[in-house]
C-alpha cells in the first residue's frame, strides 16, 4: 500500500514559530477512553472494530474526515508504520496493536488522533517552534467535538480515566522537542536535567519513552497529569522551557566567546562530512546535523535554514529511506542511501 | 524526604516509571541510585551519565503492594481483580476506578502527588461538582490557617460550611 501522506511535509518541521532555533516543536496529547468499552488490556477484537467504526462515523458526521486523512495500520508494511512513527504521528504502542488501530491525520499533521492505542483515543497536536498554546487549542477542539458525540470515561474525582494511572486526570501530556547543544558542550546539561526531574517534568530522546538522547535533542514533558488544570500543566512546562531557552542561548554565547575556533571547527567538520560521506549511520547523521544546526542558528552557516536541517533530521531516518526506496532496505543499503540524500541536499544548497 | 533505601541522605532522585507493566516510583539519594545500577543516558561519552526516567532497575518495584489485596473484589464489568491490575499495571475498564476507588486514590496520590482532578470536565453537572470541590479545597486551607491562629470560632464556621458542601456533593455523585 502507498502511504496517503507520503509526500506531505509535516508542519512541525517547518522551523517557524517562536524560538524555533532552539525549540523544534511543541506537542500536546490527550488520552481519552469511550464509555461502554473495556480498556485496551481487556478489549476484544470486535469491540476494537466497533470503536473504530463509531469514531469514524462521528468524524464523518462532523465533516472532519474528508479534511483529515484516515490511515489503517493493518494494511501497511512494517516500514510504512515506522515512517508514521518517525513523523511522530503514531506511537510504538499503536504499532503493537495493528489489528484495529488507525490514525487520522489533519493537514500537515498538526492535529491527529490515534484510535485503539493504549487508550481508545489519543488526540495530539504538534506545532513548529515553541507554541504549546496552539497545540492545546487544536487538540482540545478535536477532543470536544468527539466528546459532544461520544461519552468519555470520567470519574467525578479522578477526572478522565485512562488505562494507566500515570495518565489519569487530564490525560494530558505536553512536551517540547528542544535542541540543547550549548548546554551539552558547556557540561551544564546534567545539572539542568537533574533539576527538571525534581520539578515534575521528565526528559526523553527524540522518539519518546525509552529512546536514546541523540544529537542533543531532548523531549521535555510533564510527568504529572492530575491535581493541576490543563493550563497550569502547560504553563509550568512553558515557563521551564523559557528558562531552558535562555540558558541555552547564554551557553551558546559563552561558547562562541571563549571557544569560537573550537566550535567553528566542530560545525564545519560536521558540514564537511555530511557533504562528502558515501555511507553514514543514522546516529552519526543525527550528531552531525546537530552541530550543523547549531552553526545555522548561530549564523555561521548562512545558506541553510533551520527548517531544512529539521527536515533532513527526519528524512534521513531509516523508515523514511525505506519509503523513498519503496521497500525495506538492509542496514548497508540504508547507510548508502542516507549518505546520498544528505550529500545531494548539502551540495544543492 | 529521605532516601527510601538508606534512610540517611536526602532523596534527590524521584521518578515514576512503568516497568514491565508495573508502575514504580523511586525516591533515592544519588549514591543509592548509582549503587542499584540504574541505567543512564549517555549523550556525550566524555560526560558523566545522567539518570533517565526510563531507568531499568530491580529496586523498589513494590509499588501497588498495598496491604496485599486479600480481598476478592472483582470488577463486575471486566472481571479484573486488584491482583490483575497490579500484574498489568493497567486497569481493565473505567468501572475499575469506581470499584477500587480507595486503592486508586492511594495509588494516584503516591505516583502523581494528587488524586483530585481539577481540569476540564465532561458536563454541566460535573462543572457544579468541580466548583464545589474547588470551594472545599479553599475552605480546608482557610480552616487549617484558622486552627493555626487558634481562631476556633472561625474554624467551626468553616468546618460547618465544608460539611454542608460535602453533603451536597454526596447527593450529586
Amino acid at each position: 500500500m502507498v502511504l496517503p501522506i507520503k509526500d506531505n511535509v509535516p508542519g512541525w518541521l517547518g522551523g517557524s514559530g517562536e524560538h524555533s532555533d532552539v525549540v523544534l516543536s511543541s506537542r500536546i496529547r490527550l488520552a481519552r477512553n469511550l464509555k461502554g468499552y473495556p480498556f485496551s488490556t481487556k478489549i476484544r477484537p470486535e469491540e476494537e472494530k466497533q470503536i473504530l467504526e463509531e469514531v469514524l462515523k462521528v468524524l464523518k458526521r462532523e465533516k472532519i474526515l474528508p479534511s483529515m486523512t484516515q490511515i489503517n495500520l493493518k494494511g501497511l508494511a512494517a516500514y510504512e508504520c515506522n515512517y508514521l512513527l518517525e513523523e511522530h504521528l503514531i506511537s510504538n504502542d499503536l504499532l503493537s496493536r495493528r489489528r484495529a488501530a488507525a490514525v487520522v491525520v489533519g493537514q500537515s499533521g498538526q492535529v491527529s488522533m490515534m484510535i485503539n492505542e493504549e487508550d481508545h483515543l489519543r488526540i495530539q497536536s504538534i506545532f513548529s517552534g515553541f507554541d504549546l498554546q496552539s497545540c492545546w487549542r487544536e487538540a482540545e477542539k478535536l477532543e470536544s467535538i468527539v466528546g459532544e458525540n461520544l461519552e468519555y470515561e470520567f470519574h467525578p474525582k479522578f477526572g478522565y480515566l485512562t488505562a494507566c494511572p500515570t495518565n489519569t486526570g487530564t490525560g494530558l501530556r505536553a512536551s517540547v522537542l528542544i535542541h540543547l547543544p550549548g548546554l551539552v558542550l558547556t557540561k551544564e546539561i546534567q545539572k539542568v536535567l537533574r533539576g527538571i526531574s525534581q520539578i515534575g517534568l521528565t526528559f526523553r530522546g527524540l522518539y519518546g519513552e525509552g529512546s536514546e538522547v541523540l544529537g542533543n535533542f531532548f523531549q521535555i514533558s510533564n510527568q504529572i497529569t492530575i491535581g493541576k488544570t490543563e493550563n497550569e500543566l502547560i504553563e509550568h512546562l512553558a515557563q521551564i522551557t523559557e528558562q531552558l531557552i535562555e540558558h541555552e542561548k547564554n551557553a551558546r554565547a559563552i561558547l562562541f566567546k571563549d571557544a569560537g575556533h573550537y566550535i567553528q571547527d566542530k560545525v564545519w567538520r560536521a558540514y564537511g562530512i555530511l557533504q562528502h560521506a558515501r555511507t553514514i549511520t543514522g546516529e552519526e547523521v543525527m550528531n552531525l546535523l546537530s552541530a550543523v544546526r547549531l552553526g545555522v542558528s548561530m549564523k555561521l552557516i548562512k545558506k541553510l535554514s533551520v527548517s531544512s536541517i529539521n527536515r533532513m533530521l527526519i528524512y534521513s531516518q531509516d523508515a523514511h529511506l525505506d519509503v523513498a526506496a519503496g521497500k525495506r532496505l538492509n542496514a548497508n543499503e540504508r547507510d548508502i542511501n542516507r549518505a546520498t540524500i544528505i550529500r545531494s541536499f548539502f551540495n544543492d544548497h | 524526604m529521605k532516601c527510601e533505601n538508606c534512610n540517611k541522605n536526602d532523596a534527590t532522585i524521584h521518578f515514576t516509571q512503568v516497568k514491565e507493566g508495573k508502575v514504580v516510583s523511586y525516591n533515592l539519594c544519588q549514591k543509592c541510585a548509582e549503587k542499584f545500577g540504574m541505567k543512564v543516558a549517555k549523550f556525550d561519552s566524555k560526560q558523566q551519565p545522567v539518570f533517565t526516567p526510563d531507568a531499568k532497575s530491580e529496586v523498589l518495584s513494590e509499588l501497588l503492594q498495598g496491604k496485599g489485596s486479600g480481598d476478592n473484589d472483582k470488577c463486575p464489568v471486566c472481571h479484573s481483580t486488584l491482583d490483575d491490575i497490579k500484574a498489568n499495571g493497567r486497569l481493565g475498564c473505567g468501572q475499575c476506578y469506581f470499584i477500587f476507588e480507595n486503592q486508586m486514590d492511594v495509588l494516584l496520590r503516591r505516583i502523581q502527588a494528587s488524586s483530585f482532578h481539577v481540569g476540564k470536565r465532561t458536563s454541566k453537572l460535573d462543572d457544579r461538582i468541580y466548583n464545589d470541590q474547588i470551594a472545599i479545597r479553599k475552605l480546608k486551607k482557610q480552616l487549617s490557617d484558622a486552627v493555626k491562629k487558634e481562631n476556633y470560632e472561625k474554624a467551626a464556621r468553616l468546618r460547618d460550611e465544608i460539611i454542608s458542601i460535602e453533603k451536597r456533593l454526596e447527593v450529586s455523585m
